[in-house]
């Protein structure tokens, strides 16, 4: 637990930074909001997850658990299994297999449900990587998208409501999700 | 003194709005209580959510290399802080309104006296008797043509309205947070002795001829005026005080929020414009 996130639960603020994520679904708004460490990007992750209507393509680093290990993230991702969402993902490193969500996405596999996880190639990894730093980004439906800058302090974009973001994301997902052929799940 | 006479109506109309203080205040308090608190709660917890964003804002913001800053930078930054100098005036403010708003209303067994009453009530009853007073001894005055009568309720009333300016200045600061009854008891028993002892002192000056000339130099024809100017100030000042008071709450609540606001639009109006170059640059 970092500095950033040990004041946003000492002041209460997490109340508040979920009441405005909310906020900003509910009206489908086409704002960019942002968002930083691991507690407020488990409550974008997982309020973009509720959000979702039928696929969430999504370009991860292992799933090291502290986003996708919280329980908010789970239950939306939950949530969106069974609601038949279907999940096209591609790891940027490998899977950490003790991940409370991947395990629960190879569970779902088995159960036929529409997921397929896959190492990205290095193309991607290149383009995610110019300025040295890798990225990662999740794009839900057509109009939902999470871009994040910054992976080690969880610095993200995300908007409910962007066609132009979002469909620029899908262009590079579904240039790399075809040719990635090491399949993790 | 006498040229107040001709304002006994305007003196009479302050004399029923401080003794019927209760109800103008009751009034007050009924329309704080119903029509601002509920918005106040919205509009501190809006506040709280625009705080919350704001700092991911920022941190998502400052992330960046210095080669990679450009000018239009300064707008995020800038509205960063903007927004913390806002931030800082607003936390006190809204909590010192907020906790003031939740203490009006009806408490336990006291439901028919209101806050506002018991912490302005000092004010006002001094007030009304300071007008009552202008309108009898003005009254007194226009029609006793005696000497002495007039110089010595001249005096007291000069007397009578330098205090009133002390007492009133103590009244609006202090005593509203001194609201008990020990308390009311005391300050009035100040006030009636201070009301005994300038009559004294008045009497003294007029009918033994103590003259000292500030009274008759300042009721004097040249200076009428700037007496009446001077008792009307002083009749009205807790009535000022009250408007002056809800105005400036309201200016730096309308100034908090337009700062929220703008920081909020100038942060998501760059946030688009660097979130689109951003995501551009890994297409290309």
């Amino acid at each position: 637990m970092d500095k950033m996130d040990l004041i946003l639960i000492n002041h209460d603020e997490l109340k508040y930074y979920q009441e405005l994520v909310d906020s900003k679904a509910k009206i489908n708004s086409n704002e960019t909001l942002a968002n930083a460490g691991q507690y407020h990007a488990a409550i974008a992750m997982s309020k973009l997850l509720d959000e979702t209507k039928t696929i969430a393509r999504m370009v991860v680093g292992s799933f090291d658990g502290r986003v996708s290990n919280q329980e908010n993230y789970l239950g939306s991702l939950r949530s969106a299994i069974e609601k038949d969402v279907k999940f096209q993902i591609l790891f940027l490193d490998l899977p950490n297999t003790n991940s409370k969500a991947f395990k629960m996405l190879l569970t779902a596999k088995k159960a036929g449900k529409p997921i397929e996880c896959k190492m990205a190639n290095n193309s991607l990894i290149d383009k995610l990587s110019k300025e040295g730093k890798v990225k990662h980004f999740s794009v839900f439906d057509n109009n939902k998208y999470r871009f994040e800058k910054d992976t080690e302090n969880y610095l993200a974009w995300f908007s409910f409501n962007d066609l132009t973001n979002a469909s620029t994301l899908i262009n590079v997902f579904d240039t790399e999700f075809p040719d990635s052929k090491k399949v993790v799940c | 003194m006498e040229h107040l006479y001709h304002l006994s109506h305007f003196f009479e109309f302050l004399c029923g709005a401080y003794f019927g203080g209760g109800a103008l205040l009751g009034f007050i308090e009924s329309a704080l209580v119903l029509k601002i608190r509920p918005p106040l709660t919205t509009k501190v917890e809006e506040n709280e959510k625009i705080r919350a964003a704001a700092y991911d804002y920022f941190e998502v913001f400052k992330n960046k290399k210095v080669r990679d800053f450009r000018l239009l930078d300064i707008f995020p930054l800038l509205a960063s802080s903007l927004f913390n100098l806002a931030d800082f005036i607003s936390t006190g403010s809204l909590s010192a309104v907020n906790s003031f708003l939740q203490t009006l209303g009806p408490k336990g067994d006291d439901k028919e006296a209101t806050t506002l009453l018991k912490r302005y009530f000092p004010t006002f009853f001094f007030t009304g008797f300071y007008c009552l007073f202008i309108v009898l001894f003005s009254a007194i005055q226009e029609e006793n043509e005696n000497a002495s009568w007039r110089i010595g309720i001249n005096w007291f009333f000069m007397n009578f309205t330098v205090g009133a300016i002390v007492f009133q200045v103590w009244s609006l600061i202090v005593i509203p947070k001194w609201v008990n009854r020990r308390n009311y008891f005391r300050i009035l028993s100040i006030g009636i002795l201070f009301v005994i002892v300038t009559a004294i002192i008045s009497a003294g000056f007029a009918f033994f001829n103590y003259r000292v000339y500030y009274s008759e130099y300042l009721l004097s024809e040249h200076h009428k005026s700037l007496c009446q100017v001077l008792v009307v100030v002083v009749s009205v000042l807790p009535l000022i005080y009250l408007l002056l008071l809800t105005v400036w709450v309201l200016i730096r609540w309308e100034l908090i929020s337009t700062f929220y606001n703008a920081s909020a639009w100038l942060f998501i109006h760059r946030a688009s414009l660097a979130a689109r170059k951003q995501i551009n640059e890994i297409n290309n």
